[in-house]
């Protein structure tokens, strides 16, 4: 079990939009996430990520209580995540963007350089052969240098599920990657993601698109009333 | 004739250039209209001065104990003012008259310490002399080294990931920290950064035309010119308007008046910002993306 959420309610001003929402992910596994326009699944990745704090409950991820941890810090831990509408630099290129979500590069610290140049620009060449396979992996290969602010919505989404890839989280939080997106993509992405999974990454998304995510899930999950009810099995 | 206006200008461009390059990476990630940074312009030198005199001589000690000074008081605007200020999520008018009341704080206090006249520090370098019917003078040649070297130095942080961290934080700070980037730190390295170039820009300053007080403001203001017309965020875009304005300004203290320097430039932001309000570099996104 890599996550376990226990009891978390979340309101805002009295508005109760989680009321009791307790599960659990297995390792390796992917899970589709289901519910109505605004029954508050973005809402749930928010708190699991430490964007919002719960209003009750715990959240453990790896046995550690995380539900009251920074996003960075959550983030540094190994949850990444994407967003609804994708969250990208508009003003840098895709490869730059890419790179960008890459992490624990040895070059974070600029006085490394001045230690160990040659070591860092090995690290660099490396990070960018992956970047440049992500690229290809979500469709973007032929826009690295292409500013992110000039894709379109379809294809900022897909820049955000690379950044997702290469940041080499082992939990990983999609909010609908396949919204807005073209039916070969669609199935491009679920061949990723079974991909990860066989990896050993954890995966759990919110969609809207029931078949297309069910054909890939491990278990679903549907959140109605603030209430989370779980069928194990479909696939 | 223009050889010897070509040369000054390029001397006198690439100490803008500091000043300038320093003001775009503070202003990119900070956001804040830095006009504190002509206080830094004018920091550096006088704790020069200052370190010459306890040391007796013009050594490493010296120029370290300026170096340091600048560091620390550009940390200390950073922490106690403007990080403050955006935590707070205040706006940029608020930062922009902080930071002028941080400007006339240490303006007013080294003109308290050591009063409004010109202060010059002699090399002995030797005199002037000809080459190619240009007329240089040794410290330029100073002034031209050291500033290249930095701006150099500058070059090669730029292929570094801290400087796509800088970018990321320029292009949206959110979006940074979302993606667990520290933009405190970032933010205080470039303040660091930053300050040190104004301070050193000011420093070789001081061994020609020479350093008061309040010299700052317009070198500054010079800078901010050079950063818009440059395109804001590119720093090749900076120092190129530098060089640019450098060589204005130098062509109309030759052929008009001096007076006219400053005029002259913002002349310049002026009809550059009619023609193409993005500046020089600058590229578009999608209309749904503005
Ligand atoms: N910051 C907020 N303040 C007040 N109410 C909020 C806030 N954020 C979300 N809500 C409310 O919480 C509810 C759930 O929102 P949420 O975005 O989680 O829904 P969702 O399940 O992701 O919906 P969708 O499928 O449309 O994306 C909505 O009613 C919304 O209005
Ligand atoms: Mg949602």
């Amino acid at each position: 079990m890599i996550l376990k959420v226990l009891n978390v309610g979340k309101s805002f001003n009295g508005l109760i939009v989680l009321e009791d929402v307790s599960f659990e992910l297995e390792t390796g596994t992917i899970t589709s996430l289901f519910g109505e326009n605004g029954s508050g699944k973005t809402t749930l990745f928010h708190i699991i990520s430490g964007f919002l704090p719960p209003s009750r409950g715990k959240i453990y991820f790896k046995g550690e209580s995380i539900y009251d941890k920074p996003a960075t810090e959550i983030d540094k831990l190994g949850i990444g995540r994407t967003w609804q509408f994708p969250r990208v630099f508009k003003n840098l290129s895709v490869l730059d963007n890419l790179l960008l979500a890459s992490k624990k590069h040895p070059g974070e610290h600029v006085l490394n350089y001045l230690v160990n140049p040659f070591k860092i620009w090995q690290e660099e060449k490396k990070r960018k052969e992956k970047a440049v396979r992500i690229s290809y992996d979500v469709g973007l290969s032929d826009k690295l240098e292409e500013a992110a602010g000039r894709l379109s919505f379809g294809q900022q989404k897909l820049l955000s599920i690379g950044m997702l890839l290469i940041n080499e989280a082992e939990l990983l939080l999609l909010d609908e990657p396949f919204a807005g997106l073209n039916v070969i993509m669609v199935d491009a992405i679920s061949k990723l993601l079974l991909q990860l999974k066989e990896e050993g990454k954890t995966i759990l998304m919110i969609e809207h698109d029931r078949k297309k995510a069910k054909a890939i899930s491990d278990k679903v999950l549907y959140l109605t009333k603030g209430i989370i009810r779980e069928d194990v099995g479909v696939a | 004739m223009y050889a010897q206006i070509l040369f000054n200008g390029l001397v006198a461009g690439l100490l803008l250039a500091l000043v300038a390059v320093g003001f775009n990476l503070i202003f990119n990630t900070t956001k804040v209209f830095h006009l504190a940074h002509g206080a830094m312009f004018v920091v550096g030198p006088y704790a020069l001065l200052q370190f010459i005199d306890i040391t007796s001589g013009i050594g490493l000690w010296a120029w370290g104990g300026s170096v340091l000074l600048v560091v620390f008081l550009a940390m200390l605007i950073e922490r106690v003012v403007y990080q403050p200020l955006a935590r707070k999520r205040s706006g940029q008018a608020i930062s922009l008259i902080s930071s002028i009341g941080v400007y006339l704080f240490i303006v007013n206090l080294i003109s308290l310490v050591y009063g409004n006249e010109t202060k010059y520090v002699d090399l002995p370098l030797g005199g002037s002399f000809s080459l190619l019917g240009i007329t240089i003078i040794p410290v330029q040649l100073m002034q031209l080294a050291i500033a290249l070297l930095l701006i150099i130095g500058v070059f090669i942080l730029m292929r570094t990931k801290w400087f796509l961290k800088v970018r990321a934080i320029t292009s949206n700070d959110t979006i940074a920290s979302v993606l667990g980037i520290n933009t405190e730190k970032i933010r205080l390295h470039t303040m660091v950064l930053g300050s040190i170039m104004a301070g050193i820009a000011g420093c070789l300053q001081l061994f020609d035309i020479g350093i008061d007080p309040h010299r700052g403001m317009s070198i500054t203001l010079g800078a901010v010119a050079a950063v818009i017309i440059g395109g804001q965020t590119s720093v090749k875009g900076t120092i190129a308007a530098s060089l640019v304005i450098a060589f204005l300004q130098t062509f109309t203290e030759w052929y008009i008046s001096a007076h006219w320097k400053e005029g002259i430039t913002f002349l310049l932001l002026i009809a550059v910002i009619l023609w193409r309000t993005e500046g020089i570099v600058s590229f578009n996104i999608r209309l749904e993306e503005r």
